[in-house]
């Protein structure tokens, strides 16, 4: 039985000065083949983590269209922290200034198989054929503290592969979501978002999206927001 | 009706201050255990003054005395404390309240990691009386309480400064005092510290504000 994916987005500045731009983003793809859903939060602290951000979305979307769902982990985190390097590189940038955590869902529509990747505190929760899977989110010390792109360290992604026979949905959110959520409640929020969401006209789901967050969310904290939620139904 | 707001906590996110004072005999001199106790006072009322809903202030107080650290106040919300009044006696047991602190700071049930990085403050007029080097060595290099900012308070020519310099995130966070006076004016600076850090776009990047003028104080 096939599915059809759907899917909403948002993403908002958070409480800063006017000259400090939004450093999260988002980028989706998908084909016949693959559907792919990544999420950057560039790194406060990074003068370009913006551009650094989008460019880590960008690398893991080329990569992961041209790849299959038997790759090897390591091996899928090496290319994209390198492709990422270089294009910072081509850049003529310091990597330092485009410090950035990134987080992705790759569907694999033929053989059934989910890819869910995390460097960072960019959190995913998948629930898979009404099971609901937390993706075990990389353990940070304290809010604003994460692993990410251009650390220095030696940067791995930590990488899950899941099959998937009816159903799936998953939310991937950047820290000033997720931090706010409370833990206990997450398989609810993420049915509030389907029941919700999936009943407006698709044309209006983003902007309605966002405008719950900018109201309910904005002076939780300072930092940028940004959530994508990802559901099926049978066709 | 459902809104998103049924699926968030709260509470702002916690801005952790760990205060750790020293209760020694050597505190009895010239008021200072007096001077510490009314600072305290007003170091708390301060901080309940502020009103933020992007961070609530928590507060655990320790200190050290006699022959023992004590854990005075639990790790609360700053709303929720009572302060004790402090006697001074006895020796500087400043070794164990760093391990006290330590095993706060990793406490991730306490202390969650959606809180802002945690400041320690220390104030002590003496040389610590138990081993403190490797407890202090710990909580300033090892694991969750590394990332802490710490400031720190040397009163007097007994304390041991050295130890305190190398206490302190940064040369800036060791302040000195001659005085009962200094005490006061000491957590005037932490509260401001504090404040900034509250209001600030970034709460977790490094604040060190300019430090109070003695005729801003009222005596």
């Amino acid at each position: 039985m096939e599915q059809i994916i759907s899917y909403i987005q948002a993403t908002i500045p958070g409480d800063k000065p006017d000259n400090i731009p939004n450093q999260d983003y988002i980028k989706i793809f998908e084909n016949d083949t693959i559907f792919i859903c990544t999420v950057s939060d560039g790194l406060g602290s990074s003068r370009l983590s913006k551009d650094g951000a989008a460019l880590a979305c960008e690398c893991v979307v080329d990569i992961l269209k041209k790849e299959n769902s038997e790759t090897g982990f390591n091996a899928l985190s090496d290319k994209i922290t390198k492709k990422w390097e270089h294009l910072v590189e081509q850049n003529n940038g310091l990597i330092k200034d485009y410090r950035t955590t990134n987080s992705f869902i790759s569907v694999f529509k033929s053989e059934k198989i989910i890819l869910a990747g995390q460097l960072g505190d960019v959190m995913i929760s998948l629930r898979i054929d009404g099971l609901f899977r937390h993706f075990e989110t990389i353990e940070k010390e304290f809010s604003n503290e994460t692993d990410c792109l251009g650390s220095g360290n030696i940067e791995r992604y930590k990488i899950e592969k899941y099959e998937f026979g009816h159903s799936f949905d998953f939310l991937i959110a950047t820290d000033g979501i997720s931090d706010e959520i409370d833990p206990m409640k997450l398989e609810a929020f993420q049915n509030y978002l389907k029941n919700k969401f999936q009943d407006v006209t698709v044309e209006f789901r983003n902007s309605e999206l966002k405008s719950e967050i900018e109201t309910i969310m904005q002076d939780k904290n300072n930092d940028d927001k940004s959530l994508v939620y990802s559901w099926t139904n049978k066709k | 009706m459902e809104s998103l707001n049924d699926f968030l906590i709260q509470k702002p996110r916690p801005l952790p201050v760990i205060v750790a004072v020293d209760r020694s005999g050597s505190m009895y001199s010239n008021g200072k255990i007096d001077a510490l106790n009314i600072a305290l006072k007003d170091f708390i009322n301060s901080l309940k003054d502020e009103d933020s809903n992007k961070a609530e202030v928590h507060i655990a107080l320790f200190s050290f005395g006699g022959d023992t650290a004590t854990c005075d106040i639990p790790f609360a919300s700053i709303n929720e404390v009572a302060l004790p009044t402090y006697q001074a006696n006895g020796r500087t047991p400043m070794g164990a309240s760093f391990s006290s602190i330590k095993t706060l700071i990793e406490d991730k049930v306490q202390i969650p990691s959606r809180s802002y990085k945690p400041t320690i403050v220390l104030l002590t007029d003496g040389i610590p009386t138990d081993d403190y080097e490797s407890p202090m060595n710990d909580l300033i290099n090892e694991g969750r309480s590394s990332k802490a900012f710490r400031i720190a308070m040397a009163i007097g020519d007994d304390a041991d400064h050295n130890m305190l310099s190398k206490f302190v995130s940064t040369p800036e966070y060791l302040v000195t005092g001659e005085s009962a006076r200094d005490i006061r004016k000491f957590f005037r600076f932490v509260t401001m510290s504090v404040t900034q850090r509250m209001k600030s776009q970034t709460p977790d990047m490094l604040q060190v504000p300019p430090m109070p003028d003695d005729d801003t104080l009222d005596f």
